[in-house]
């Protein structure tokens, strides 16, 4: 079920921003160039809590989106399990 | 994709007093969390904050009763994280979601000094009317 929200979220936001058609999803693994994420359960819409997010995402080039979704799941997917 | 120690895997690590690569690999995590900040989602930043406070909670402590693993903690905060004269404040925007603003508690300081004085003089001035009129 998650993986079918981050795919159509990622689908939005690629139809906003082109720059990030780049990044592929594929049964919740992202992926940009040869690195892949394993998005598990973090949810994709919870980056638009961030405001500045919604503000620079227009102008935003694929690698820096990738890095931050990147920055996000590792910090909540690891406070959630606690794993190393 | 490799994650990173937990916050409370952190305090744990802290009180055993080691520094260990987990240790290394969870502070620089922390750098990335600190360039990306306004970035972060409200779970993310919440993570991060918690991070600074333990942080500031050990600046607090006597360094000589500080175990290595605490004292390599407070080196990075100094050297990388410490933005003792700004401090982030967030709000809901108009726009929806959380945004994060700066603020500095310098500002704070100065308007309490300027209140401070105007009633200081305000009291002199009135002194020296009573003094007159007596």
């Amino acid at each position: 079920m998650i993986g079918k929200i981050n795919a159509i979220v990622l689908e939005a936001i690629q139809k906003f921003n082109p720059n990030i058609n780049s990044i592929h999803i594929n049964n919740n693994i992202l992926s940009l160039n040869n690195e892949n994420i394993d998005l598990e359960n973090f949810n994709l819409e919870s980056l638009f809590e961030s405001y500045q997010l919604k503000k620079d995402l227009q102008n935003m080039d694929a690698e820096t989106f990738f890095n931050i979704i990147k920055l996000n799941a590792i910090t909540i997917l690891s406070n959630e399990t606690g794993e190393i | 994709m490799k994650k990173v120690l937990s916050n409370e895997r952190f305090k744990e690590v802290l009180s055993k007093g080691v520094v260990t690569e987990e240790l290394e690999a969870y502070l620089k995590h922390q750098q990335q969390l600190n360039e990306y900040q306004f970035y972060l989602n409200d779970g993310s930043f919440a993570i991060f904050q918690e991070f600074r406070k333990i942080c500031r909670d050990l600046e607090q402590l006597d360094s000589g009763i500080l175990n290595a693993a605490q004292k390599r903690t407070i080196e990075f905060y100094k050297q990388t994280l410490n933005v003792q004269a700004f401090s982030i404040n967030s709000y809901q925007s108009d726009e929806g979601g959380t945004a994060y603003k700066y603020t500095n508690p310098n500002g704070f300081i100065a308007i309490s000094s300027i209140l401070i004085a105007t009633f200081a003089t305000g009291i002199t001035i009135a002194l020296v009317l009573l003094s007159k009129i007596s």
